[in-house]
């Protein structure tokens, strides 16, 4: 049998060499792909703090611009989008609810508590994502005037 | 001596191999870029699309005419591209330029342009709810002549829509829409008519 000499033998990259190579390759590609990841759910979650600011925002004002005597104490409410139209208390059509379509994975929900015989506390809270992960509260307080 | 040295067929392999894995890198690097420079165009515009939001529940919030018994609800104006808001003495105007894709807060003091180029559709839509319920358009306020009917709560309903400034597509256009209810100026009709 014919021995092949060290000077004779042809170098070449083994398995291993390349493997190693292709994964130091695509472990530096890494952070490029995940700087893109977190560009996408930067634009969306900017875009829902603006719509879940709006809401919240669009509750706790229309609440504020009923008659104080007409709006109820609730708790922790859950107003779905079928709520549109709906009166916060039976027989007022002061308390008509004006409420803007959520998009999907919102919810809404509404609290008023007293704070004192002349004062009402608003608190509309628009929550959104898986658990959900992200909440915008508006607190308002809302007074009796003449 | 027996030199080595690379074959005319190894070294073209290895430049199609090096050319394949720098056209793959340069691609994927602007894949990258473009799709940073689509989302920083994105979150520019519903940065100021927050602003302009913000303005806006703000000087609904703050609405409200010092002499109502006197003057009623004329200095609030609504036309198909601008409306007015009473704040005190003065006025809060909003104007849309739809040719400049942007929106005008004009107050006493300052001007300020609104989402300069990105602002592709902007309305509000004012309506009116009276003491009998009856929810109508704010027009209606003019020719309302029912005896003991008079304006409880307005709101106007703002529509904006917003295209980014980029050549890059897909070009995704970004839609708000809600109510914004004039907490004061609500407060102040209701002030003047009470229910039985």
């Amino acid at each position: 049998m014919k021995s092949v000499s060290a000077a004779g033998r042809r170098k070449a990259y083994s398995l291993v060499e390349v493997l190693i190579s292709l994964l130091i390759f695509g472990a530096a590609l890494i952070p490029v792909f995940h700087l893109i990841s977190q560009s996408t759910v930067l634009t969306r979650f900017s875009k829902e703090s603006v719509i879940a600011s709006n809401l919240a925002n669009e509750l706790a004002n229309q609440i504020c611009s009923m008659r104080f005597a007409e709006v109820p104490v609730v708790g922790g409410v859950p107003l779905s989008n079928e709520a549109d139209n709906a009166m916060l208390q039976e027989g007022k059509p002061g308390t008509r609810l004006r409420l803007t379509p959520m998009p999907e994975r919102f919810i809404r929900e509404l609290t008023i508590e007293n704070f004192s015989p002349r004062s009402k506390v608003i608190k509309a809270v628009v929550a959104w994502g898986n658990d959900p992960e992200h909440r915008v509260t508006i607190t308002r307080i809302f007074d009796w005037a003449p | 001596m027996n030199k080595k040295a690379f074959t005319l067929i190894e070294i073209a392999v290895v430049c199609l191999i090096v050319s394949i894995l720098f056209h793959g890198m340069f691609k994927l690097l602007q894949l990258a870029l473009n799709r940073f420079s689509y989302h920083e165009s994105h979150i520019s515009m519903t940065w100021e699309a927050g602003r302009l939001c913000s303005y806006l529940h703000q000087d609904f919030e703050d609405a409200f005419i010092p002499d109502i018994t006197q003057t009623g609800l004329s200095s609030v104006n609504f036309s198909e591209d601008s409306f007015s808001l009473p704040h005190g003495s003065s006025n809060t105007v909003y104007k849309f330029d739809k040719t400049a894709g942007q929106v005008q807060r004009i107050t006493s003091e300052k001007t300020a342009d609104i989402g300069k180029g990105l602002i592709k559709e902007f309305s509000a839509v004012p309506e009116v709810q009276y003491s009998n319920g009856e929810i109508k358009p704010f027009a209606t306020i003019a020719d309302n002549d029912e005896p003991n009917v008079v304006p409880q709560r307005i709101w106007v309903k703002i529509h904006l829509l917003l295209e980014p400034q980029t050549q890059k597509q897909p070009k995704t256009l970004q839609e708000f829409n809600f109510y914004a209810f004039p907490v004061r100026l609500n407060r102040q009709l209701q002030s003047i008519w009470k229910p039985e």
